[in-house]
């Protein structure tokens, strides 16, 4: 990852942090409007009380949300700002692109890199990301 | 570790600011080829489908295989496999260069294109997690794809195994 995609990274995490802050500042008014209604009697202040409970629900899960990037953010940049952090492996093979290789004319475009074992302590080995939600590889 | 492309890469770092592209409901519905035929397709519960195995030459003359990949800029995007070959002539200022690739085109005009510029170098397996092929190039500009080509694995594979007779795409669980 080279030094603009890498900030591009932090960027966008802090970008998510400050959309997630926010919505649940939109929530906690909601939280506190809902308290508010719930109180009294009658099947209005019934159903206040019950869409507090789901609302809260989501404003629970939205911090702990927060608090996860927050970590995330500051465990990348302590730990990858550092150009030299950010080598995995090194080249070991690099042949030159051929199309039409014979004997049956397929393209040839490889690069063999040996990956230094150290840095892929959660290793799984070969899987294709269909679109993760939490990070593996850290 | 054993010498061999890793697929795993930086795609993990970005997925987890986008989030899931495709949501797994409509994903699994997306990897059945025909009402009537059941699927092969396993969706993993931890979205990392485990790759295994290189889909053999056989494949050819098949009817449609149903293909995944994910790459940088496009994410991940299933598409269709090709029984066919196709013979690509490129145009140059010197000439013309002619290859041989495995064809990929998308399912239809709603879901987009099967991958776009800087996709290239992605691997594209099938349902069962088999390697199909390396990402090379598509046809029309960079900006949008209508076929994707790709070199397939199992001709790939030969030319590495001669290079790096060790080689092993299938890690065991212990390691």
């Amino acid at each position: 990852m080279g030094t603009g995609a890498f900030n591009n990274l932090l960027m966008s995490v802090q970008g998510l942090i400050g959309i997630l802050n926010n919505t649940s500042g939109v929530l906690m008014e909601t939280v506190v409007n809902l308290k508010t209604r719930s109180h009294g009697e009658g099947p209005k202040a019934e159903e206040a009380a019950r869409h507090l409970e789901e609302i809260q629900g989501d404003l629970d899960k939205m911090r702990t949300k927060i608090d996860a990037l927050k970590e995330f953010f500051v465990q990348v940049k302590s730990k990858w700002s550092q150009p030299k952090d950010r080598v995995i492996g090194y080249a070991v093979w690099a042949p030159a692109i051929s199309i039409a290789t014979p004997p049956y004319s397929y393209t040839k475009d490889v690069c063999v890199v040996k990956l230094d074992e150290e840095k892929f302590t959660n290793f799984k080995g070969n899987v294709l990301d269909l679109g993760a939600c939490r990070p593996i590889c850290l | 570790m054993r010498a061999g492309p890793s697929v795993c890469r930086w795609s993990i770092l970005t997925a987890y600011i986008s989030g899931p592209e495709i949501e797994a409901g409509k994903f699994i519905n997306l990897m059945y080829p025909h009402v009537d035929a059941p699927s092969e397709f396993d969706y993993p519960e931890d979205r990392l489908l485990k790759l295994r195995g290189i889909l053999s030459a056989d494949f050819k003359g098949d009817s449609v295989r149903r293909v995944i990949k994910h790459g940088l800029t496009t994410l991940t995007t299933i598409g269709n496999l090709s029984g066919f070959e196709s013979h690509v002539r490129r145009y140059f200022g010197m000439g013309v260069r002619d290859s041989v690739e495995a064809a990929i085109y998308s399912d239809d005009s709603d879901s987009g294109p099967f991958s776009r510029g800087g996709d290239s170098g992605s691997i594209i397996v099938d349902a069962p997690g088999q390697f199909v092929a390396l990402l090379t190039s598509g046809t029309g500009q960079s900006d949008s794809t209508d076929i994707t080509f790709g070199t397939p694995m199992y001709w790939l594979w030969d030319i590495l195994k001669e290079k790096f007779p060790g080689a092993d795409l299938d890690f065991d669980e212990k390691d």
